[in-house]
């Protein structure tokens, strides 16, 4: 394989598993427990 | 008894210790079962519209349990759905506040930070690495076959010990593979982490929804997954997690590139079928046109399977009460008394059995006589024992009415060509085929997977390809008299390297006459054989012969031949790499591995150079780069694909209707031991063995050759300019 390509599909890698990170680090960044009221305002839209 | 027995007995024991560290194992296994049991009695009621006597309780989080669990449920998801449409929102809130990215490239930010520390770290052993590689190539010496003390201890440890445990470990292993002790092992893990129970709740759940619908449940099976899987998860420390890790994303990347060679491996069926029965490849030396053809040879044979087990599915649902068993064992039998050679041998005795019936439906009464007599006396059957007077006779498919014999005998025939069991491929140089038929008995299959064969057990599933007789083809003069093969024409794929030195063209064969003696070019009717050929196997309007020649130049094998068929040219290939997927860590590592690689082998090449002696540091790097090395070859070679990119034309070469195409060489198929590469060597074996090397063969004395160095050449240019001189 050229050393482009491998080099691109690193990069393609880097770029996936930082945005897949991205999504993953958001999740830790919730609070545990959110307000009563915005639970009941949720369950209220249903 | 055997002293291993008692070592598995004492590792059984510390399992089922561990059972205290899982005691709510078996309380949830039972609970399980209890969610089950009243999941069918909803299932049964709900059927027959009744309300169910017992609640449903698969939708309750588990309770039952003997003691507090010391592994607390994963908490991946809010605690009930209304939770969770809230964390949802705040979740796509928080994705796209400035802060939150601050913080993430913060975190990239930190673990760089540790990275660049751990580089710190190993900087000065790099370092220290280099000075020592340059100690090692500091000194010269010629100590051949010494070695050094370490290197000496080394090996009396390996050979004392290491291997010894290895050994022992690997018969420990394979006697616990052999006992019931890995069953019992596997049990007893596999309900500590509540596997079982989760395989039972969801059985149990299916009966509820399919009944219910009730979509809001299934949140709530997720967060009782995340109670059953927290014993699992919590117990198996983060490392482990983390291989686990690595070899689930490398298996998920390799089965991607499996599914990828499958896919080339149907283009290039594709490409196959899409040309006619002759096709010539042709390209520059180097170009890869004997490994193409073997490749399509390869190819061509398992199409040739699959239109016979076609044909075979096409007969058996045209006629579905046939006992089609009845003669496919009849077919083995005389197969095997080489009774049935070919499928003219097979036409003709399914004809014998078609006249013998008719003949005997003319006399109804002799017809149920003759039925009798064939139970009593166990006879051939000319029906196979199908109830004609029951079932239909005829099949009308609206393009004609055809008997039930015409269908007989195409099955027959397909069935002789998909169960022989032997290479289909007949050419001029050895090709090795691997396709493995799996018979219990009964109906057989046929397994052509290229890219799952173990190279270790290729001598158990190989056979080589037919040894071609021309005479066979030759519809004119024969080379051998009376020649037993000149009528075994028939189906298969004929490969014949270099045609063009076989056939030749008009301008060799000027000095030939068709009226010569003995069997020449001209007078074997070889090109009217080929131009007829699709008429010798045809079985329900399919030809089962396929012709694939290749040679150097298409101007040397003459119009005659070569203009029944397509051309293809190999105009250039692409580079041989492996099809895994972008995201595949075989990318990174085996690029990490090429730099480490290049920086040993010049180190290496010096270390050779100055020494002669073997030291334990150089033995250790040699042998873990030799593994390495090993690793990254075989997945080169198991997943290596090469575009070959073709330009086909018809025979006639005159460059109407030229299209590119484009052909896949797969590295696991077609160069797995298939053929030799010098297949034709023996051209260049002399009268007599060689004795001049090439140290020995006379030079020039300088940059101008001398009229006698000229002569020593044997050159008719020389012989030429001699003659004019003198003239």
């Amino acid at each position: 394989m050229s050393k482009s390509k491998r080099l691109l599909y690193i990069l393609l890698t880097v770029v996936l598993v930082f945005v897949v990170g991205y999504f993953i680090f958001t999740m830790t960044q919730l609070p545990s427990e959110l307000p009563e009221s915005t639970v009941e305002t949720a369950g209220a839209v249903e | 008894m055997d002293y291993r027995h008692y070592i598995c007995l004492a590792i059984t024991l510390g399992f089922l210790g561990c059972g205290f560290i899982f005691p709510n194992a078996l309380p949830r296994f039972a609970e399980a079962l209890r969610d089950l049991a009243f999941s069918i009695v909803y299932y049964f009621c709900s059927i027959i519209d009744v309300p169910s006597p017992l609640p449903v309780t698969v939708m309750e989080l588990p309770s039952w349990q003997f003691a507090p669990s010391r592994f607390a449920p994963l908490s991946l998801l809010p605690a009930s759905w209304d939770e969770f449409k809230a964390f949802w929102g705040e979740y796509w809130c928080t994705w796209v506040t400035w802060e939150n990215v601050e913080a993430y490239f913060n975190l990239w930010g930190d673990i760089l930070y540790y990275g660049s520390k751990l580089l710190l770290v190993l900087m000065p052993l790099a370092l220290l690495l280099w000075l020592l590689l340059s100690r090692y190539t500091g000194q010269v010496n010629n100590d051949h076959g010494k070695e050094s003390k370490p290197l000496q201890r080394w090996r009396r440890f390996t050979f004392k010990v290491v291997s010894p445990v290895v050994q022992w470990v690997r018969s420990f292993w394979d006697f616990v593979k052999s006992s019931p002790y890995k069953s019992l092992w596997t049990f007893l893990w596999v309900m500590f982490f509540n596997i079982p129970s989760v395989v039972v709740a969801f059985f149990a759940f299916y009966l509820y929804f399919i009944c219910s619908f009730d979509f809001l449940s299934i949140y709530g099976q997720l967060l009782k997954l995340m109670v059953d899987a927290a014993p699992l998860v919590r117990f198996i420390p983060v490392a482990i997690w983390v291989v686990i890790g690595f070899w689930a994303v490398n298996a998920i990347c390799r089965s991607e590139a499996k599914a990828k060679l499958e896919h080339c491996e149907r283009m290039n069926r594709g490409f196959i079928n899409e040309r006619g029965i002759l096709t010539t490849v042709w390209g520059v030396m180097n170009a890869g046109k004997t490994s193409m053809l073997t490749s399509m040879s390869l190819s061509a044979e398992v199409e040739l399977h699959d239109m016979a087990l076609e044909i075979l599915l096409e007969c058996d649902v045209m006629y579905p009460s046939f006992p089609w068993d009845k003669l496919r064992l009849e077919i083995q039998k005389h197969m095997e008394t080489k009774e049935l050679v070919d499928v003219p041998s097979i036409r003709k005795w399914i004809r014998s059995y078609c006249l013998r019936f008719a003949q005997l439906r003319l006399k109804p009464q002799w017809c149920k006589w003759w039925q009798r007599q064939v139970k009593r006396l166990n006879l051939e059957d000319p029906t196979f024992g199908y109830d004609f007077e029951h079932y239909p006779m005829e099949y009308n498919d609206e393009l004609k009415v055809s008997s039930i014999y015409e269908a007989i005998e195409d099955y027959a025939c397909a069935y002789f060509v998909y169960t022989v069991e032997t290479s289909l491929i007949i050419s001029n140089y050895s090709i090795r085929s691997d396709a493995i038929k799996e018979d219990l008995g009964n109906f057989p299959l046929w397994n052509h997977d290229f890219f799952d064969r173990d190279p270790r057990l290729m001598d158990a599933f190989s056979r080589h390809s037919h040894i071609i007789d021309y005479d066979m083809i030759r519809l004119g003069e024969k080379m051998l008299k009376d020649n037993p093969n000149r009528n075994a024409l028939g189906f298969g794929v004929y490969v014949v390297s270099e045609i063009d030195k076989e056939r030749k063209n008009m301008l060799d064969l000027k000095e030939t006459k068709i009226k010569d003696e003995g069997c020449n070019q001209r007078n074997d009717l070889f090109n009217a054989g080929v131009k007829m050929i699709r008429h010798a196997v045809t079985i329900r309007n399919r030809c089962f012969i396929r012709l694939l020649f290749d040679l150097q130049r298409p101007e040397d094998w003459g119009a005659n031949g070569r203009d029944v068929g397509d051309v293809v040219f190999i105009e250039d290939k692409g580079e041989m790499a492996p099809v895994l997927p972008f995201f595949s860590p075989f990318w990174l590592c085996e690029g990490v591995f090429k730099w480490i690689k290049g920086k040993y082998d010049r180190f290496y090449t010096e270390y050779i150079y100055k020494r002669g002696d073997g030291t334990l540091f150089v033995h250790l790097l040699r042998t873990v780069i030799s593994k390495i090395d090993n690793h990254y070859r075989k997945v080169n070679n198991a997943y290596g694909c090469q575009v070959l990119n073709l330009k086909l034309d018809s025979g006639r070469m005159d460059g109407s209707g030229t299209v590119s195409r484009k052909y896949y060489k797969l590295s696991k198929k077609d160069y797995s031991n298939r053929y030799c590469t010098d297949c034709l060597a023996f051209i260049w074996e002399g009268d007599a063995p060689n004795q001049i090397s090439i140290a020995d063969l006379p030079t020039y004395a300088d940059i101008l050759a001398t009229s006698e160095e000229y002569a020593l050449q044997n050159s008719h240019f020389y012989n030429d300019v001699t003659k004019w001189k003198a003239a």
